[in-house]
């Protein structure tokens, strides 16, 4: 078990800067989800912490060490690959065991190891066979097996689920987390799903441009968005954002429309823009009266459970969640009202 | 609706060609001919030249059939020497390529400074014909004025000798023209295989704390098995039946300390006209490196359990 820190972080490929000044400080025990869209610096930043990637600038501790200048293979850490990286001409029970033989480990040592991890994870009956001979869920637990075989103090992940179908991702998913319940070792995992994000992490990172967009756990982030990109990133549907302008004392001039806010935000003078924020099961449809926002019905999605309707109001499109049975049609005119204490403020 | 189904329906006996097992066959039927034509019939007549008794000194003898060159070539020590000669050859030509190349590409895998320099380097040699492969390396081989022995004078303990004339360095010296000759072939087979390996593989290694040559055994050689094995026998054939570079560098001296099979096939058919006893040397060739290589093949682990391919 060990604590990570990532001190002034800086990544350059010529002239770009993949990541900019990141500073990341995980405790030990945690599990920290690093979740951005494409491009972001993720996956390098934790390529930096498992040694595959050169560090431009600023410090990688673990467990208070720096370890800037290790090798991967004396830091520690074990690391789940996307695509698993598995060897294809070993079997499963070779592949679980090979971090072990190739430090010596006695082979009746590496006998018990692999069959406890691979009793574990379910894999017993699969040893003797070949990673091409297995299914994608199955591949991806004995590249977990190859690195709970460890006994590593960090586990690294680097978007392993991203090849495996929606169901077989949920149950996976599920899988990590006991994982980790049940070693209770530092992980770091690293995805561009805010779902997988939000189910996981003890703490999220959320990345965008090579700089720390926000850290925070996952009700931090979702109820208290530090930006419009978080506030879109996570959740889903994702939040729906308007322009506006701070009207006077406590209102918001939205389109036409002067909506009440419940406190007045902080650092905004009256006339600035700004930029306001609501999920969409926190709107509701209305009548027509002061506050309400009128628009035109778009699409109506049913999910079961509910309804995800589509609606453009000015220039916006907005999407609201409802419980309730809707007999609208495209084309209908339909009024929003918003609490105001569901509003989310940001600046502009 | 149904004329337009009998306007596309062929008829029975096209389809019997085109649908039928025989497909294969008939597509192949072509390649086959030709091969037969250029290949097959030389084979054939080899075949029938060497139970004739066709030798320019004894033209009389011409159409008398049998076994006679058979029963001279068991008992021809030269044939036996030659056997080994070619044997050694092909094992110092094909050790000494396989080495060459794995490390040549190894170096070169990763974009490095001048790598593509030093892969147009390494591919050289394959574009210099084996004649001027065999000039060139004759004159290095000189032992007055080559190179070699001119480097030779700057290393102490290693005096510089007559290579191509010395009975125990001869048939070396023309497996090292042979490889720097033939080696970009092997090459060029185990860079794409290099390439073909994800680098992903040697990132888990190295997070799996495997080390540099732990990395070459468990992940670049298993991957590159198959190329190797391919490139053995590639190699065997052509060090078996290589010809020119020996025929210029020594012609099979000194005293017939390189004579190869081919070297005294030559030798038999054009120096002393025997071309009937020449075609059975000829035959011995091909049923020896054929016997190689199957040898070799049987050898191999068959693909199942543990391979890569």
């Amino acid at each position: 078990m060990a604590s990570v820190e990532f001190k002034s972080i800086t990544k350059r490929y010529d002239a770009l800067d993949v990541l900019n000044d990141v500073d990341i400080s995980i405790s030990d025990g945690e599990f920290v989800v690093f979740v951005g869209p494409s491009g972001c610096g993720k996956s390098t930043l934790l390529r930096m912490l498992a040694g595959l990637e050169p560090i431009t600038a600023g410090s990688i501790s673990i467990s208070s060490e720096v370890v800037n200048a290790l090798p991967p293979r004396d830091r520690d850490i074990a690391m789940v690959f996307q695509n698993y990286a598995l060897y294809p001409h070993m079997s499963v029970g070779h592949n679980i065991g090979f971090p072990l033989r190739m430090v010596g480990t006695p082979k009746p040592e590496i006998e018990r190891r692999v069959s406890e991890a691979a009793e574990m994870l379910g894999l017993t009956p699969y040893l003797a066979r070949l990673p091409r001979e297995l299914s994608g869920g199955q591949r991806q637990r004995v590249a977990m097996g190859r690195a709970v075989v460890r006994e590593p103090s960090v586990f690294l992940f680097d978007e392993p689920l991203s090849n495996l179908d929606a169901s077989l991702r949920v149950r996976m998913r599920g899988e990590i987390k006991r994982l980790h319940q049940r070693l209770g070792t530092t992980m770091i995992y690293v995805t561009h799903d805010q779902i997988e994000a939000m189910t996981l992490a003890d703490r999220i990172v959320v990345l965008r441009g090579g700089k720390v967009e926000q850290i925070g756990t996952p009700l931090e982030l979702y109820n208290s968005p530090a930006s419009p990109f978080v506030a879109q990133f996570i959740g889903s549907p994702a939040m729906n954002i308007f322009e506006g302008t701070m009207d006077d004392e406590c209102f918001v001039r939205i389109t036409e429309t002067r909506i009440a806010l419940g406190t007045r935000p902080s650092g905004i003078s009256s006339g600035a823009p700004l930029l306001v924020g609501i999920r969409p099961h926190d709107v509701a449809l209305g009548d027509p009266g002061r506050g309400t926002l009128s628009g035109e019905l778009q699409l109506v999605e049913e999910m079961g459970n509910a309804r995800l309707l589509t609606i453009q109001v000015g220039g916006t499109s907005v999407q609201i969640e409802t419980q309730h049975q809707i007999a609208l049609l495209p084309g209908a005119t339909v009024h929003l009202t918003m609490p105001p204490e569901k509003l989310h403020i940001f600046p502009k | 609706m149904t004329s337009v189904k009998h306007a596309f329906r062929r008829s029975s006996a096209i389809s019997v060609l085109f649908d039928g097992p025989a497909f294969p066959f008939i597509m192949i039927l072509p390649a086959l001919l030709m091969l037969g034509f250029v290949i097959g019939l030389p084979m054939l007549e080899a075949v029938r030249l060497s139970f004739d008794s066709i030798a320019l000194r004894r033209p009389a003898a011409a159409g008398t059939y049998g076994v006679h060159n058979y029963l001279r070539l068991v008992a021809d020590p030269k044939a036996y020497a030659a056997l080994g000669f070619s044997a050694l050859y092909m094992v110092g030509t094909v050790i000494g390529s396989v080495g060459m190349a794995l490390t040549a590409a190894l170096l070169t895998r990763r974009v490095i400074w001048f790598s593509g320099l030093a892969r147009v380097a390494f591919l050289l040699p394959w574009t210099v014909p084996a004649v001027v492969t065999a000039l060139i390396w004759g004159v290095m081989y000189d032992g007055n004025f080559g190179v070699i022995n001119r480097l030779l004078d700057f290393v102490p303990f290693i005096d510089g000798q007559n290579w191509l004339i010395e009975r125990q360095t001869a048939l070396p010296a023309l497996i090292v023209a042979q490889v720097w000759n033939e080696f970009p072939v092997a090459y060029i087979f185990f860079l794409a295989g290099l390439k073909a390996i994800p680098d992903e593989l040697y990132e888990a290694a190295r997070i799996d704390r495997a080390n540099a040559f732990q990395q070459f055994r468990h992940i670049t050689l298993p991957h590159l098995r198959f190329i190797i094995a391919v490139i053995v026998i590639l190699l065997m054939i052509m060090g078996f039946k290589s010809f020119p570079i020996i025929f210029i560098l020594t012609g099979g001296g000194p005293a017939g300390a390189t004579e190869t099979l081919t070297v005294l096939t030559y030798n038999a058919a054009f120096r002393s006209l025997d071309f009937s006893y020449a075609a059975t040397l000829g035959i011995l060739a091909v049923l020896a490196s054929a016997m190689l290589v199957l040898g070799y093949l049987r050898l191999l682990p068959r693909t199942g359990h543990g391979d890569v391919m």
